[in-house]
């Protein structure tokens, strides 16, 4: 059926090849008895050979003793070429049956049957039969089942049991693979483990799959819990650039945003080369990422680059980034003029923060003007309608009230 | 059999043959061996493929499952494997592929092909299909996960009522912590809200309000953009009119759940303002596909897992401007925003134009300078600063007094300053007033003409008179002169005309603007005053010609006629010009007829004149104007026949005569009719020496004599209706005779 055509001699001959084992024995025997019968030398040799045992078993066969020990011989000699044959035969079919299992089991667990597949894999796993010739780790592969099926079913300690049966050496690499991870999951699984046993295991498996993504996730994870967000970062670009191609994305972010938590852990206990580092890391993995910006810009503010702070920031979509702008304009609300501060926010947004910077500053006439200005551009967007009646109300103007009221009311038409 | 089997070569043929056959033997064992082999292979592939599949070696798995399904594609279990290995390698039309095939062409159903299925046409962008592969599948016996997805699922399809049921079976699973509890109900609440605007969209108001409780009752205690989603639900749909209402109605009015918003207005409203914002804050970005809002940006929706990137909720935050240092200028408005600002209100921007008006004093500068330079430009920035009022008239006298110091100006700018000054503070009021009482004895001329343009624009005959008292009268009549029409209309409208201005300015010859004041009469509230102030300047064939020219005017018709009528035969020519323009209205050119009726015989001589060499459509208008006139015009008509013109009188009977005029004239003659018309008509039948005047003598005669005669002077009305109206009786029979 593979596109090859069927061949008529092969045909011919598998239809005249006889199925019976005496008859296969006497088609391959007779030409060679004809050939000995030509060859003289071979049928003296089987004539001495016939004389021989004919002059040793003509006297045993003469008495009762002899021929009684004869019978038994014949017997004893049948008995054990018999079990010899016939127990490969067996062994043969019961490691089938075995194989059988397995397979069954599979295709119960695929099934989402899985109490079949339970019991299936629990017999192979307990068996001790023969294995089969075909693929003989399949108790392995059943203990690994069964790790998993119980790590699904929320039973890291029977999990961690059944991997722990799987002797690692002389496995193939798909299931050595599987049994490290397996073991790796049970102990994290496990709420008794201790975090020195977890990463230590899940170094231990690491250290000879390092790329495998399943357990570059939980140390992850692990060192996330430990606190060490700065290495687990690392690992996550890790992930990051193992990950399925689904999920590449999603990894990345989850890289990009955990090297900013790191960033701002480290910024926070004021260790700026951490911060530095963390920056740089993620302009690495995404260099179009707002988070890039932020980090930029909470360092340059640490580092009483007030400027380029808002520069960066500026940079950063959405309104969560002017909010920081205006938290670190209030903090140090006489540094920058109202120009500077456009000049460092070139956006609509930042003409909110100019509005503030003049409100602030006494300077009614010019805060209502920018605020109006971005109002004009921007329509009664929440921050717009915030900072505009903050505004007014700093300024003192009258309408602060009607246009608060005004904006609320625009705002709960727009759901 | 020996003789046979001591032949040498049947011995070698035994032997090559037995050969032959082992060969045979050994090949076969060996082919069957790699069958074998092979078949081990194939196990091995699937075993080792599925575990490979379940660790996540995706490219591995790949290759082994594959070669299963192509060795064996009733092997179910490695297509469904191989099916969700290509959906995590992100390939999920293969995947849908291979799914398909198990459930359409194998039967088979399970939980498993079905998700797989969900997930392909969910990577594929068809929500829908996927929640419909799902269907068969009860909630109820779905893991935790599984129900999350169907969520996202859900959401992204854009099902309301399917999110709310599997919201509803996950929240009941006991969530694993509070922020997950709030996030399905948030979920559950924009589910509700959906399905409320389904509803309402399907006329189903009650089902509808049930949503909105129901969504509300789930935002219960939620802090953040529930309690947002909840304020907006509380406020919707019928409370938002109230709630606008609220801007101007007391609080007592508003239904209670938009009363906290509006009972203490700023701070209230403040307040929510602060809360919207937060939100915003909190959650900047919105999904497309589910409209659930994000904290922060991700490539797929959170919610849903929808593909379309996520959009900020206030995108135009983060436009850049086109320039901050000119965004900065216009804030602090700077000199350069200003000047920026002149030019865009000068290249016809009706914005810049009300901002530089807003600008005041501050623009005033820049604004006269354009004035003095462009004078394209002129009469905007005249009516900008007009605009201004009287509020920037220290910044425009300062702005006066640089640009005359000014240099730098072009040749000519200067000049035109008082002229520019003049035309914006006539519309200054009396506001201006100690301005320009504090300049009334200024030395500087451009500044004297400047204040009389003001006083002149008061109306004012009290305020006036002081700068009649100090300045001379051809001071202020030259200013008269330049002031623009309307401005001086209305000036003469409200100025009483007694005194110095009727008895002095307005005679005076210097002054030239008779045609304002004779439109200043006609809306005049006594135009008896501003005429006789005309009748005193003397009759003018210019004015009399303007007044002919708005006979047709009806605000301006009364006035127009008597100021001809008073004019009396100096307004003949003016007149008779505006009866014979036959492309004047029909009314226009009646009125005319009449006036030159009402001046009698006395026009014949100019009516005569108008009568050219050859026949014209004029000599009919001419011929009923003399009609009407009656028979008092005979003599006046007998003189106009023999006056001979200047040709006639030098050439002798050299020259042939004009006998048009002449001929027109019996006609005329004709239908007047009556004795002194038939004793003319002798007479010049005596005199006559051209034979074809003579032929029209006689039948002027004939008709004169057959025909009485039209009434004369006293009945001139009457002869001028009949001159008016030929087709009636006898003088339809005299036109007859005549023709």
């Amino acid at each position: 059926m593979n596109g090859k055509r069927p061949s008529v001699a092969r045909a011919v001959l598998r239809r005249l090849w006889p199925k019976r084992l005496w008859a296969r024995v006497l088609v391959v025997a007779l030409p060679l008895l004809l050939l000995a019968m030509v060859l003289d030398p071979v049928v003296g040799s089987v004539r001495l050979v016939v004389s021989v045992v004919d002059s040793v078993l003509r006297p045993v066969l003469g008495s009762p003793q002899g021929r009684l020990i004869v019978v038994c011989a014949s017997l004893f000699l049948g008995a054990w070429l018999g079990v010899h044959l016939l127990r490969d035969r067996f062994r043969s079919l019961r490691a089938g049956l075995v194989l059988r299992q397995h397979l069954d089991a599979l295709h119960a667990y695929l099934g989402d049957d899985r109490r079949r597949a339970r019991d299936l894999w629990q017999g192979i796993a307990r068996g001790r039969g023969p294995l089969p010739s075909e693929y003989p780790m399949v108790r392995e592969d059943a203990c690994l089942k069964l790790s998993r099926l119980a790590l699904e079913d929320g039973a890291p300690g029977e999990a961690l049991a059944w991997a722990l049966r799987v002797a690692p050496q002389g496995l193939p690499t798909a299931l050595g693979r599987s049994q490290a991870q397996l073991r790796a999951r049970a102990v994290v699984a496990t709420r008794e483990s201790l975090p020195e046993s977890i990463r230590r295991e899940i170094e231990s498996a690491l250290s000879r799959w390092p790329e495998d993504v399943v357990l570059l996730r939980l140390y992850r994870d692990r060192l996330e819990q430990d606190g060490d967000l700065l290495e687990a970062a690392r690992v996550q670009e890790k992930v990051w650039r193992a990950a399925e191609p689904t999920q590449t994305e999603a990894e990345r972010e989850r890289c990009v945003e955990t090297y900013r938590r790191a960033a701002e852990v480290a910024l926070a206990a004021d260790a700026f080369d951490g911060g530095q580092e963390c920056l740089d890391a993620v302009r690495r993995v995404d260099a179009g990422a707002e988070v890039v910006h932020w980090l930029d810009g909470e360092l340059r503010w640490r580092r009483d680059d007030l400027e380029g702070a808002l520069r960066a920031w500026a940079r950063v979509p959405g309104s969560a980034a002017l909010a920081r702008c205006a938290q670190a304009l209030d903090a140090a609300p006489d540094r920058l003029s109202p120009r500077a501060i456009l000049e460092c926010c070139p956006t609509e947004g930042g003409l909110l923060l100019v509005a503030r910077a003049h409100a602030r500053r006494g300077e009614v006439r010019q805060a209502v003007r920018a605020a109006r200005r971005a109002a004009r551009a921007l329509g009664p967007s929440p921050t717009v309608s915030m900072v505009l009646a903050e505004v007014l109300r700093l300024a003192g103007d009258s309408g602060a009230e009607a246009f608060a009221d005004e904006a609320t009311a625009r705002l709960l038409r727009s759901v | 059999m020996a003789d046979l089997a001591a032949e040498p070569a049947l011995a070698v043929l035994l032997l090559a043959a037995l050969t032959a056959f082992v060969v045979l033997v050994v090949l076969l064992r060996l082919r069957r061996s790699v069958r074998a082999a092979r078949a081990r292979g194939a196990l091995a592939d699937w075993l080792l493929g599925a575990e490979e599949a379940f660790a996540g070696s995706l490219a591995s798995a790949r290759q082994r499952l594959q070669r299963v399904v192509e060795q064996d594609p009733e092997n179910h279990g490695a297509r469904t494997l191989l099916g969700e290995t290509l959906l995590q390698l992100g390939e999920p039309t293969a995947a849908h592929e291979h799914l398909l095939t198990l459930r359409q062409a194998f039967r088979v159903d399970n939980r498993r092909v079905a998700w797989g299925l969900a997930q392909a046409l969910a990577a594929a962008g068809r929500a829908a299909d996927a929640v419909d592969a799902l269907a068969k599948l009860p909630r109820s016996g779905e893991a935790t996960a599984g129900l999350r997805q169907r969520l996202a699922l859900e959401l992204a399809a854009g099902l309301p009522e399917e999110v709310v049921r599997t919201a509803d079976a996950l929240l009941a699973r006991a969530p694993r912590s509070e922020a997950e509890s709030a996030s399905l109900r948030r979920v559950a609440a924009h589910a509700f809200a959906l399905l409320r605007q389904v509803r309402a969209e399907h006329g189903d108001t009650d089902g509808a309000e049930t949503a909105r409780r129901e969504a509300i009752a789930a935002l219960q205690d939620l802090d953040g953009a529930g309690a947002t989603l909840r304020r907006r639900l509380l406020s919707s749909p019928a409370t938002v009119a109230a709630s606008e209402r609220a801007l101007l109605a007391a609080p007592q009015a508003l239904p209670a759940s938009v009363a906290h918003v509006a009972s203490s207005p700023t701070g209230r409203a403040l307040e929510v303002l602060n809360e919207f914002a937060a939100d915003v804050v909190e959650a900047p970005l919105e999904c497309p596909t589910c409209g659930m809002t994000v904290s922060r940006s991700a490539a797929r929706c959170p919610f849903c897992c929808g593909a379309a990137p996520l959009r900020l909720r206030e995108p135009d935050l983060h436009r850049e401007l086109g320039s901050a240092a000119v965004c900065s200028d216009e804030i602090e408005e700077t000199e350069a925003h200003l000047q920026r600002l002149v030019d865009r209100a000068f290249a016809g921007d009706t914005e810049a134009r009300e901002e530089l008006v807003d600008a005041g004093a501050r623009a005033v500068g820049f604004v006269y300078r354009r004035a003095l330079c462009d004078a394209g430009a002129r009469d905007v920035a005249v009516h900008v600063l007009q605009v201004m009022g009287s509020g920037v008239l220290d910044a425009l006298l300062e702005a006066y007094e640089r640009a005359k110091a000014d240099a730098t100006l072009p040749a000519g700018a200067r000049e035109a300053g008082p002229e520019v000054m003049g035309r914006v503070v006539r519309t200054f009021g009396v506001a201006a007033l100690p301005v320009f009482q504090a300049h009334l004895d200024a030395d500087d001329r451009d500044l004297r003409k400047i204040v009389l343009d003001f006083y002149l624009g008061l109306d004012d005959p009290e305020t006036l008179q002081a700068v009649l008292d100090r300045y001379p009268p051809v001071e202020v009549i030259q200013r008269l002169n330049l002031t623009p029409a309307d401005r001086l209309q209305a000036w003469l409208r409200n100025m009483p005309m007694q005194g110095f201005v009727a008895e002095v300015l307005l005679v005076h010859p210097m002054f030239r603007r008779d045609e304002d004041v004779l439109l200043a009469a006609a809306c005049a509230p006594s135009p008896a005053a501003l005429l006789a102030v005309l009748a005193r300047r003397g009759a003018s064939h210019d004015l009399a010609t303007f007044a002919v020219d708005r006979l047709h005017d009806e605000a301006v018709t009364g006035v127009a006629a008597e100021l001809l009528r008073s004019y009396g035969l100096a307004a003949a020519d003016a007149l008779l010009a505006g009866y014979l323009d036959l492309d004047r209205s029909p009314s226009a050119r009646e009125l005319a007829r009449g006036l030159l009726a009402e001046l009698g015989p006395g026009i014949v001589p100019r009516v005569c004149l108008c009568l050219g060499a050859s026949p014209s459509r004029m000599d009919d208008e001419i011929v009923s104007l003399l009609v009407a006139l009656g028979d008092v015009v005979v003599d006046e008509l007998h003189e106009a026949y023999a006056k001979r013109n200047l040709l006639e009188r030098v050439g002798g009977r050299l020259v042939r005569r004009y006998n048009h005029p002449r001929n027109t004239i019996l006609k005329v003659l004709a239908r007047v009719g009556g004795e002194r018309a038939r004793a003319v008509l002798v007479a010049l039948r005596s005199t006559e020496t051209d034979p074809n005047l003579k032929l029209r003598l006689d039948q002027a005669l004939q008709v004169v004599m057959r025909v009485p005669a039209l009434p004369g002077k006293a009945g001139g009305t009457s002869a001028a209706e009949a001159g008016s109206r030929p087709s009636e009786d006898g003088d339809s029979e005299r036109k007859d005779a005549v023709g």
